[in-house]
């Protein structure tokens, strides 16, 4: 219960800050809608040539790439966050006082990953009633909401566990700013391999085996069948998918958590895990 | 000899607009009316409370901030129409040791970068570069990197950066700050050296009051944007007070001699309790004689003169305080 | 004659610690060269949805990877010039060497081009390793026949991005603009640029609304003249773009008009309201962030 009091005063503080800067939020949701259009345009571009190629999506390829990039998008601010918040305390020098805390520097990462989540879930939602109501792009109408949210929750989950594996580069490897090679590699093979942008079916048979590694493989594919298809978590069809991403969830989010104590424990042991003041 | 005036200030006002609340603005004056003479090479003390309006004098002194009223020449360029010039004459040590150390390159090269852009001839880079790192105490720390040295030694990065270049006029904004005993003693004898080799006019703020005292010909006290004091210490010291006092350890007094020595026409005050006379004055060095003189024909064995001067920090406490110009 | 050369010496100066910074972040180096390889193999990957059929974006020829690697240079350039300046301005602020800066006897111009080194350093290769990469892997093909007029187009798109950036960038202290989101770089390249510039889809994709929209950027007359001059089989003569459609100029020889024209209005502009804001921080003491 602390613990969660505790983070929660961190999810506070990520508000008082919003509040401080109110257009930062204005402008985030502009830049999510730009994104999501820019991707629709493509669509749009190729749409007529892609209907082979979409045949399990009833060739709507519009849908396709509008519903993964709004998904997708929400993701990779959870999986950038756990390193992005120990590099931001790093250099305001706020680390080593959080750490000294009760619950150290993670009551302040899941702070982070509350406000986070609301923040992009609100943001990405709008976006998507825009694109179903606006736009034209078609989901069920069986959908299931309560489906979409569980589904979507192991998805962030799991960027998330990624994230803390990265997050421990910072002490492990010693980067301190810029891109952590762990969630770069991750985000850029989903990318390129989970379906994204384009079906998997499309990828060179060669370098295709790549996209079964990939966990937003499995997210992408279950969330457009809940969206698109109507499916139910516990549908034949998903069940594999729901499996699947219980699994990354609960093993990433295990061994991330493990790494980055590790390295925490290492870096207390060594240069210390704030600058030298 | 005629003073010559390296900074004459006249009447300097300077008003910072404050965000109180959704679009709304106090002005705040941070400087209020300032008249200050500086002659070449003096080092000159800049003393004042936090908000004082210190840092502000020195930016408008050295062309980084233009004043809305007053007039005032640096170097003889108008701090209006010449502020480029001045600013190309001037140095400065800010008083964050990070700004301006770049945490990406060693401490050398942070050095032959700055040396590059404040334009020290070629052939003079390296040898300088070599001489300050060897006085500051940074030769064997010239391959780290800024974030693995402690941050005095950053201190003392930023305070050899601004010594690349010896212009006619340095700006150290407390200096010493963050620097241990050891430190701050090689930075002080390193100011005193410029000064007198260079003859290069020191201006420096300190809350350290001993520093002014060690360094400074003369100070000036600053309270609410306004100069409150500006004058040498010893003048400064006198016009504080009228009086001073001492205390005589002593065997036990008869009160008859305490009676005596109150009658004495310079003596305002005497008491005598476990075994001190204190004596306050208004002619000290006539008192301690007439006293002494005094109790030794009464055979009174005097085992101690303790004499109380007003120092610097006195004075500082009860201009700041007071807010009265002494 | 004295003052240039120091000038000059500062940017070598400049450029060498800039490069050292960068180097000094070895992976991230890696990551940059493999990011613009991963870019276009998506591109490539997307290109993969049309199982070989033709795409046609007349006049732009046929070849949809070189389409797209085109686009991409673009933006890399876009990414450096308008985007860069104003945080680059943000790092001198927050840094507190602006104060330094004044202090030397350099330009005001000198500082921010020396601290862009970084991103000149990191994006214009970008665009040499994205028509590599899109030769070497990804079958794109190019027609280098008007090189020259190819050169001119990217000078003026440089110049033309470069004034915006410095536009965006003189809103950090004329306007006062310290957070990270400046709403002048915001419109121009998070929204109109981003949507109507034509990096991965031709203009007529779009809404006309937004293609006029597209009328009002650099990036529209550089990908259009670009495009048709090196992917093969590009149509010089066809007009697609709104204004081609008004003005009875030949589509090329208009984009290089009005690239120049827009070159000739941002970058004196850029200049000129950096260096007000300049002098208005040093009026309202918000030059650094050192009190």
């Amino acid at each position: 219960m602390n613990f969660i009091k505790s983070s929660l005063s961190f999810t506070k503080l990520e508000y008082k800050s919003l509040k401080f800067y109110p257009s930062s939020f204005i402008l985030s949701v502009i830049k999510s809608f730009v994104t999501m259009s820019m991707w629709l345009f493509v669509s749009l571009f190729l749409k007529d040539y892609a209907t082979e190629a979409l045949s399990n999506y009833n060739g709507d390829f519009v849908s396709y790439m509008v519903i993964g990039v709004v998904f997708f998008q929400s993701a990779s601010a959870i999986l950038t966050l756990p390193f992005q918040s120990l590099s931001t305390a790093f250099w305001d020098k706020r680390l080593e006082i959080y750490n000294s805390a009760n619950y150290g520097i993670w009551a302040f990462i899941v702070g982070r990953l509350i406000w986070t989540f609301a923040y992009n879930f609100i943001i990405q939602l709008s976006v998507l009633l825009f694109a179903v109501f606006v736009v034209g792009v078609k989901i069920s109408a069986n959908i299931s909401v309560i489906s979409a949210i569980l589904f979507y929750l192991l998805f962030v989950m799991t960027s998330f566990g990624i994230g803390l594996i990265g997050a421990s580069n910072f002490f492990n490897l010693e980067v301190k700013q810029g891109r952590e090679p762990v969630t770069w590699m991750t985000d850029v093979l989903a990318r390129i391999f989970s379906g994204v942008y384009y079906p998997i079916a499309v990828i060179p048979s060669s370098v295709r085996f790549v996209s079964y590694f990939v966990p937003h493989t499995y997210a992408l594919n279950g969330i457009r069948q809940i969206m698109m298809n109507g499916q139910s978590l516990f549908s034949n069809t998903m069940l594999p998918y729901v499996s699947i991403m219980m699994v990354f969830s609960i093993g990433t989010i295990l061994l991330g958590i493990k790494l980055l104590n590790n390295a925490l424990i290492k870096a207390e042991n060594g240069n210390g895990i704030g600058m030298i003041v | 000899m005629a003073i010559e005036n390296i900074i004459e200030l006249e009447n300097i006002v300077k008003t910072y607009k404050i965000k109180e609340g959704f679009r709304k603005f106090k002005p705040f004056n941070a400087i209020d009316g300032v008249s200050l003479n500086i002659e070449k090479g003096e080092i000159f003390g800049l003393l004042g409370t936090n908000g004082a309006g210190k840092t502000t004098l020195i930016k408008i002194m050295a062309g980084l901030l233009e004043a809305d009223k007053g007039s005032g020449k640096v170097l003889g360029y108008d701090i209006y129409e010449n502020h480029k010039k001045i600013r190309s004459n001037v140095s400065l040590v800010a008083p964050t040791a990070d700004v301006g150390t770049d945490n990406n390159l060693t401490v050398k090269q942070n050095l032959e970068f700055w040396a590059v852009v404040y334009n020290l001839p070629k052939e003079k880079r390296e040898e300088r570069i070599d001489y300050l790192l060897t006085f500051l105490g940074l030769k064997e720390y010239e391959n780290f990197w800024p974030m693995s040295i402690s941050a005095g030694m950053r201190q003392k990065l930023a305070i050899a950066r601004s010594l690349l270049v010896q212009n006619p006029i340095l700006f150290l904004d407390e200096p010493t700050v963050k620097l241990d005993a050891k430190g701050a003693e090689s930075i002080r004898k390193f100011i005193k050296k410029i000064n007198v080799e260079f003859n290069t006019t020191i201006i420096l703020t300190t809350h350290y009051i001993f520093e002014a005292e060690e360094l400074c010909s003369r100070v000036a006290i600053m309270n609410k944007g306004k100069i409150r004091s500006c004058d040498t210490i010893n003048n400064l010291r006198n016009n504080l007070e009228k009086y001073d006092s001492f205390t005589i350890k002593c065997e036990t007094l008869k009160a008859k001699t305490i009676e005596r020595l109150k009658l004495e026409e310079n003596i305002i005050e005497c008491n005598f309790k476990n075994n001190e006379l204190k004596i306050i004055t208004d002619k000290l060095e006539k008192t301690i004689d007439l006293t002494t003189r005094a109790l030794r024909k009464e055979n009174i064995q005097i085992e101690s003169i303790n004499t109380t001067e007003y120092s610097l920090e006195d004075i500082f406490i009860k201009v700041t305080t007071e807010e009265e110009k002494i | 004659m004295g003052k240039l050369r120091s000038e000059f010496d500062s940017l070598i100066m400049f450029s060498k610690r800039e490069y050292i910074i960068w180097s000094s972040y070895r992976m991230n180096a890696w990551m940059w060269v493999l990011d613009t390889f991963f870019n276009t193999t998506i591109f490539f990957f997307l290109s993969l949805v049309t199982k070989g059929a033709t795409i046609d974006f007349f006049p732009y020829g046929t070849n949809y990877v070189t389409f797209i690697v085109l686009g991409l240079s673009v933006y890399y350039i876009s990414f450096t010039n308008l985007g860069d300046p104003f945080p680059r301005v943000a790092r001198i602020y927050w840094g507190g060497t602006m104060d330094l800066y004044m202090l030397s006897p350099l330009s005001y111009f000198t500082p921010m081009m020396g601290v862009m080194y970084r991103s000149v350093i990191d994006d214009y290769p970008r665009v040499i390793l994205a028509l590599l990469f899109g030769g070497v892997f990804f079958g794109a093909s190019y027609n280098f026949g008007n090189l020259g007029l190819s050169m001119i187009l990217l000078t003026l798109l440089l110049i033309s991005t470069f004034g915006i950036g410095m536009i965006s960038a003189s809103s950090f202290y004329l306007f006062n603009f310290k957070q990270k989101a400046e709403p002048i770089r915001f419109i121009f390249q998070d929204i109109i640029i981003a949507l109507t510039a034509g990096y991965y889809y031709p203009l007529t994709v779009l809404p006309y609304p937004l293609q006029v929209l597209g009328s009002f950027i650099p990036h529209t007359y550089a990908l259009d003249a670009l495009r048709r001059l090196i992917i093969p089989g590009g149509n010089l003569y066809v007009k697609v773009l709104p204004l081609q459609k008004v003005i009875n100029i030949q589509p090329i020889t208009l984009d290089i008009i009005i690239l120049a024209i827009m070159s000739v209005i941002a970058l004196p502009l850029g200049w000129w309201m950096y260096i007000k804001g300049i002098k208005k921080a040093r009026r309202e003491g918000t030059l650094t962030r050192w009190q």
